[in-house]
Order: structure tokens, then C-alpha cells, then sequence
């Protein structure tokens, strides 16, 4: 336990001696990129269409969503914790901006702002869930509201789906400047912002000191429960994010849109070299690993293998990923 | 430690590698198998999933006319309809991919609008299966079932065979409200009653097993009276034998609606008296080959009806081998 002692410093994984630092740093920084790069490699050799300008594009494309989504985990896995709500709040965001703009036909901004508002509020309930009525781990809170939100998104639309949005919701999934997409330009910018406040400003840090030793984080007075708030409603932001990028890729918002998408995005921060026992983990790692599953995935089906496989494969890159940290760890005791 | 690494990666590479070639030399002695034609174009067929009979049905006919056409096909889909966005991103990669074709059976119809029209941008062909993208124009065709007139046919067949007078009263377990496959099913099997004065008790399960056995339960208690009973899907069909079933009122005709393996079954075992089998292996096929036609420039009708037939005691031995047959390729 010592081992976890409390650590202020970014991006720190817990103490090491300080002779090896140097090919661990440049392999958990670029363990996951280098993986990628591979990956890339060996399916421009398979396949002629995968190293073509129209395809990157449609990989950004694809990747926007899960990014997004996997950022906001990326907090709760850093804090030793998981939302497993992402999905269901997506899909309760979206279709409530769907009865905002289509069914009442109001304007497409307070559309937007609802999306983006019952994101973050769905997010925070889940944060007072596990701070307010202390329930033991956020698998439990997030199961939970996973399932309520997910409810509640079939019941206030009836389990239909909502079509015909307006254009400026739609342009955000939908529209691409100088043929990237504004989804992927989206992933960036926030990326940008979320690597700033993780490792600049001292709520970020906070979340590190929380993920390292929760207690000691108390002890030393980190406001422990407010930053956990702030930590679960950012995820609930971006799981909305997510769901405006998905109004205008599929121009539509389904109350069964974003099953399951909440473990593609723990498997973006884990293949990103986060790790469940908190402390640890990085943006640009979770780009990174939602960039490797959504190359796999586009890859995979440019070569024509079917998606039963596909999500063998995947489940295979995520324990290689989990067993290479294993082994950095193993090392690093030694 | 650097060699666990090396080691790790090499295995992800080996990985990979031993997957996709695995499946490109699959690919290969497919081609070489089909590949008798001259021409070699390639299509892509993408289902809403890859993993239910029904689908694997139009794979089996869609692979068929590919053999008989000496064309490529290659079937994709998620595994589970309910994945609507990865059907997208599946279509978005045939399209990146440059196939001369695609048929496509869309699980969120509205939803694959946005990736049709990248295929528009493309120039490739898109044949419409199973589900219509009605938004979507510049389709070669849609193939699917003619719901309004399988409907119909079941409303037909129960005057037929159930000798109804005016004043009947006959129970309708449909799914969704305002959803137009139900709809239609619904409203051919009561327009072809409609010269005798049947009273209609048509009861919402949304498609649910679970919610037409209460349902059906519910029925028989307000309008024990009842004579027969449809549901728009093999799915309610069979929550309402298990309805009929707790409430031991097992001799009333029940006709369901799809052909599903299941639905088969209880048509063979007496549950059901007829079935209004839908023809998926009949949408494979000719998507497929309407895909082609497009490609030859050849005239394509814009809604094809890929049939429906009654299927009853007498039948049903047969239907079940042929199913058997496609679900075995």
C-alpha cells in the first residue's frame, strides 16, 4: 500500500527508481502509439484501401464518438472508479434534445444546451449517488442509473426514435471542413482542454491524488467528494457530446442508441495505458486506444471479417493491453 | 522487460496477421469458387446483424445468386440489430473500400440516410432490402415483403378456413402503434374481412412475447367470445399460445406472421394454424442480383416484392427442410 503514497505530480505513476525512468517513460507513453503504428502498418500491407485519404477520414470519423465518450471515462477510471452510464445517458440526452427541437419544435441552440445540461446533470447524480448515499463503488450507482436513464430515454419517447433535426445539430456529426470531419476537429479541441486541466489547474491533480491513495487524499484535504462530483459530471457531459455527434452521423436519436458503448470506452482507456487501480492514465493514451480499436475495427472490415470475430480480436487487444501494464508494474517492483 | 514487450507486440502482429489472412484466403477460395463469370464485380451486402436465422436466410440467398452470377459478395453486419451506429460505420467501410455495389437491409432505417448518401457521392449502386430508407431516392430498388398484402393473405385464409359470420369478434396482438409494417399487417388481414361485420380487438404488444402472453390473458377475460387470433409477428404469436395456453383456451385458430424457425415449429406442432412466411433468402437473392442488373445497366423495378406465403400443416414439413437447407450452407 505504501507503494500508492499520495502523489501530486501529473502524470506520475507512483513512485520508481529513478536509473530505469527513461525506457518506461518512452514505453507507457508510446507503448499504445507504437501498437497503433504496427497495427497501421499490417493493414496497409493487407489492404490496398486502407491507406487512402477517403478512409482516414471515415476512421476519424468513427473514432469521434468513442473518444469523446472514453475522455470522460478516463476521469472515473483515474479516480479508481467506472460510469457505466455513458450509453444510457447518451441516448436520455439526445432524445430529450429530440423532443426540444423536433417534437416541440423549439430552437436548435436550446437543443444543444439540453443535451449538453441533462448530460452533465444525469453525470452529477450519478457523483452524488457515490458521495451523498456513500453507495460502496460507482459499478454499483452506474449500473444502476445506467439502467434509469435508459428507461427513461425508451419511456419519454415511447421506444421510437426521433428523426428530422435541424441542419445546425446535425452539422456537428455530420459536416466536414477541408475534408476532416468537424466531429474529429471536436475530439482535439477537447482533448487539448482536457489534458490542460488534468495536468494544470489543481482539480486535475486532485484526481490523480484521489486515483493514488483515496485516504491519504482526504487526509491531506483534498475535498475528496466534490472533486469525485465534478469527476462523474464531466462524464456525463461528454457521454452528451458524444450524442450530438451521433444525432448528426445517423441523423436520428434512437433511446436505444449507445448500448454497449460504455465498454468501448473503458477498452479505449485501458488499451491507453490507464489502469483500474486508479492513479494512472493520460489523454492522449485514450485517444490513442480509441484510435487502435477503431482502426481495428475499420481494418477488419476493409478485409471482409465479420464482426463475430472482430469482437474476439478486440477482446484479445484489450487483455494484451491489460497484460503488457501488468508486466510494466511487475517490472517496475522489481 | 523490453523483450516482454517485443515479445507482446510480435504476438498482437501475429495476431492480426493469422486472423486476416485466415479470412482473405477464405475470401480467395470463395472468389475462385464463384469467380466462373467474367465479370468480377465486387458487392457488399450489409444485414442488421450477421447472427439471427432470419438474416443468415437472406446470407444463404444472397451467396446463391452471387455463385450463379459469378460475382463477389461479401455479407456483413453487426451482432445485433440493436448496434444501428456500427451498421454505419460497416456501410461507410464498403463504401472506402470501393465496391461496385452494395444491398443493404438497414436496422434503423432513418439512421443509414447519411452513409446512403456518401454512397450516392460514390457512384456506387445501393439496393434497399427487408426495410425501406423511404428518404433516401436514389435507390436501384427496394426488395422486401409486401406487408399490406401478406396481411391479406392471412385475413383470407382465416375466412376460408374459419367459416367467420358477421358479428365475429377476432383479436389483433400487433406491434407498435403508428409503426407502418404493423400497420399494414394489420390493415390488409382486416380489409380482406371486410365484407363480413367482424368486431376488431386490436391490442398494442409492441412486438414483446412477454407482453402479448398478458395480453392475450387480458383478451379472453373482456371478450371471451373471441374466434380467432392474429399477431403481426411470430414473436407475439407465440406469447399469445402461451396466453391462450394459461387459459386453456388452446383450440382457438391462431395465425402468426414471419416464418421464423420457431414460428415453423408451432405451426408443425399444431400450435398455430398458419403462418404468413416472409421469403429472406428470396431478398438476399434478388438484392443481389438486382445489384448486378444495376451495375449492367439493365432496367431495375422500383419496389419488388420478395413474397410471402401461407404456410399450414400441409406445407410445413417442406418449408422447414428448405429453411433447414439455407440455415445449413
Amino acid at each position: 500500500m505504501e507503494e500508492r503514497a499520495i502523489n501530486l505530480e501529473p502524470q506520475v505513476e507512483g513512485p520508481k527508481k529513478k536509473k530505469e525512468w527513461d525506457t518506461k517513460k518512452l514505453l507507457n507513453k508510446f507503448g499504445a502509439l507504437l501498437g497503433l503504428l504496427i497495427l497501421s502498418t499490417i493493414l496497409t500491407v493487407l489492404t490496398p484501401s486502407f491507406l487512402t485519404v477517403d478512409n482516414l477520414m471515415n476512421i476519424l470519423r468513427q473514432v469521434s464518438i468513442n473518444s469523446l465518450l472514453a475522455m470522460g471515462m478516463l476521469l472515473t477510471i483515474i479516480t479508481a472508479g467506472i460510469d457505466l452510464s455513458v450509453g444510457s445517458i447518451l441516448a436520455f440526452a439526445i432524445v430529450t434534445g429530440g423532443i426540444v427541437t423536433v417534437t416541440l419544435g423549439l430552437s436548435p441552440i436550446l437543443g444543444i444546451a439540453t443535451i449538453l445540461l441533462v448530460g452533465a446533470l444525469a453525470g452529477m447524480i450519478n457523483g452524488l449517488l457515490l458521495t451523498k448515499l456513500r453507495l460502496p463503488h460507482p459499478f454499483i450507482s452506474t449500473l444502476g442509473t445506467m439502467n434509469v436513464f435508459r428507461g427513461l430515454a425508451l419511456i419519454v419517447t415511447a421506444a421510437s426514435p426521433i428523426f428530422g433535426f435541424p441542419l445546425m445539430i446535425n452539422y456537428i456529426g455530420q459536416e466536414s471542413v477541408v475534408g476532416i470531419p468537424i466531429s474529429f476537429m471536436l475530439v482535439i479541441v477537447v482533448a487539448i482542454m482536457m489534458h490542460i486541466f488534468l495536468n494544470r489547474t489543481s482539480t486535475g491533480r486532485y484526481i490523480y491524488a484521489i486515483g493514488g491513495n483515496k485516504e491519504a487524499a482526504r487526509l491531506s484535504g483534498i475535498p475528496v467528494d466534490r472533486v469525485l462530483v465534478i469527476v462523474y459530471t464531466i462524464s456525463g457531459f461528454m457521454a452528451a457530446l458524444g450524442g450530438l455527434v451521433l444525432i448528426g452521423r445517423t441523423n436520428s436519436a434512437s433511446p436505444i442508441a449507445g448500448l454497449t458503448y460504455e465498454l468501448d470506452a473503458i477498452a479505449a482507456v485501458i488499451i491507453g495505458g490507464a489502469s483500474f487501480m486508479g492513479g494512472v492514465g493520460t489523454v492522449a493514451g485514450t485517444i490513442i486506444g480509441a484510435m487502435i480499436i477503431a482502426v481495428l475495427r475499420n481494418g477488419l472490415n476493409l478485409i471482409g471479417v465479420s464482426s463475430d470475430l472482430q469482437t474476439v480480436v478486440i477482446g484479445l487487444v484489450i487483455i494484451l493491453a491489460v497484460y503488457v501494464d501488468v508486466l510494466r508494474r511487475r517490472e517496475k517492483k522489481n | 522487460m523490453k523483450k516482454n514487450f517485443a515479445f507482446l507486440l510480435f504476438s498482437l502482429a501475429l495476431l492480426l496477421t493469422a486472423c486476416s489472412t485466415d479470412s482473405t484466403s477464405t475470401e480467395e477460395t470463395g472468389n475462385s469458387e464463384k469467380s466462373s463469370g467474367d465479370s468480377s464485380y465486387n458487392i457488399g451486402v450489409v444485414l442488421m446483424s450477421v447472427s439471427s436465422e432470419y438474416w443468415k436466410m437472406t446470407m444463404a440467398g444472397a451467396k446463391d445468386a452471387a455463385e450463379e452470377l459469378g460475382v463477389n459478395v461479401e455479407v456483413l453486419g453487426p451482432t445485433e440489430e440493436t448496434k444501428f451506429e456500427e451498421q454505419v460505420k460497416i456501410v461507410e467501410d464498403q463504401i472506402s473500400k470501393g465496391v461496385d455495389a452494395l444491398v443493404i437491409a438497414a436496422s434503423l432505417p432513418e439512421a443509414m440516410q447519411p452513409a446512403l448518401s456518401k454512397a450516392k457521392e460514390a457512384e456506387i449502386p445501393v439496393v434497399l432490402i427487408d426495410a425501406n430508407v423511404e428518404s433516401f431516392e436514389d435507390k436501384v430498388t427496394f426488395i422486401g415483403t409486401e406487408n399490406y398484402d401478406a396481411g391479406k393473405l392471412a385475413g383470407e385464409y382465416a375466412k376460408e378456413q374459419f367459416n367467420l359470420q358477421d358479428g365475429d369478434k377476432v383479436a389483433i396482438i400487433r406491434g407498435q402503434l403508428g409503426a407502418k409494417v404493423h400497420d399494414e399487417r394489420a390493415g390488409g388481414f382486416q380489409d380482406a374481412l371486410k365484407d363480413l361485420d367482424i368486431e376488431f380487438n386490436i391490442q398494442d404488444a409492441q412486438s414483446d412475447r412477454v407482453k402479448a402472453v398478458n395480453l392475450m390473458e387480458n383478451i379472453l377475460t373482456s371478450t371471451p367470445e373471441i374466434k380467432l387470433v392474429f399477431a403481426t409477428s411470430d414473436d407475439m404469436a407465440l406469447g399469445a399460445y402461451k396466453g391462450l395456453e394459461n387459459s386453456e383456451k388452446t383450440d382457438l385458430p391462431l395465425i402468426g406472421f414471419d416464418g421464423t424457425p420457431d414460428g415453423l415449429n408451432a405451426v408443425q406442432d399444431g400450435f398455430m394454424q398458419a403462418n404468413i412466411a416472409q421469403d429472406p433468402y428470396n431478398m438476399g437473392n434478388t438484392g443481389v442480383e438486382s445489384a448486378v442488373s444495376a451495375l449492367k445497366g439493365e432496367e431495375v423495378e422500383e419496389r419488388i416484392d420478395s413474397g410471402a406465403k401461407v404456410i399450414t400443416s400441409e406445407n410445413v414439413e417442406e418449408r422447414i427442410e428448405k429453411v433447414n437447407g439455407y440455415l445449413n450452407k
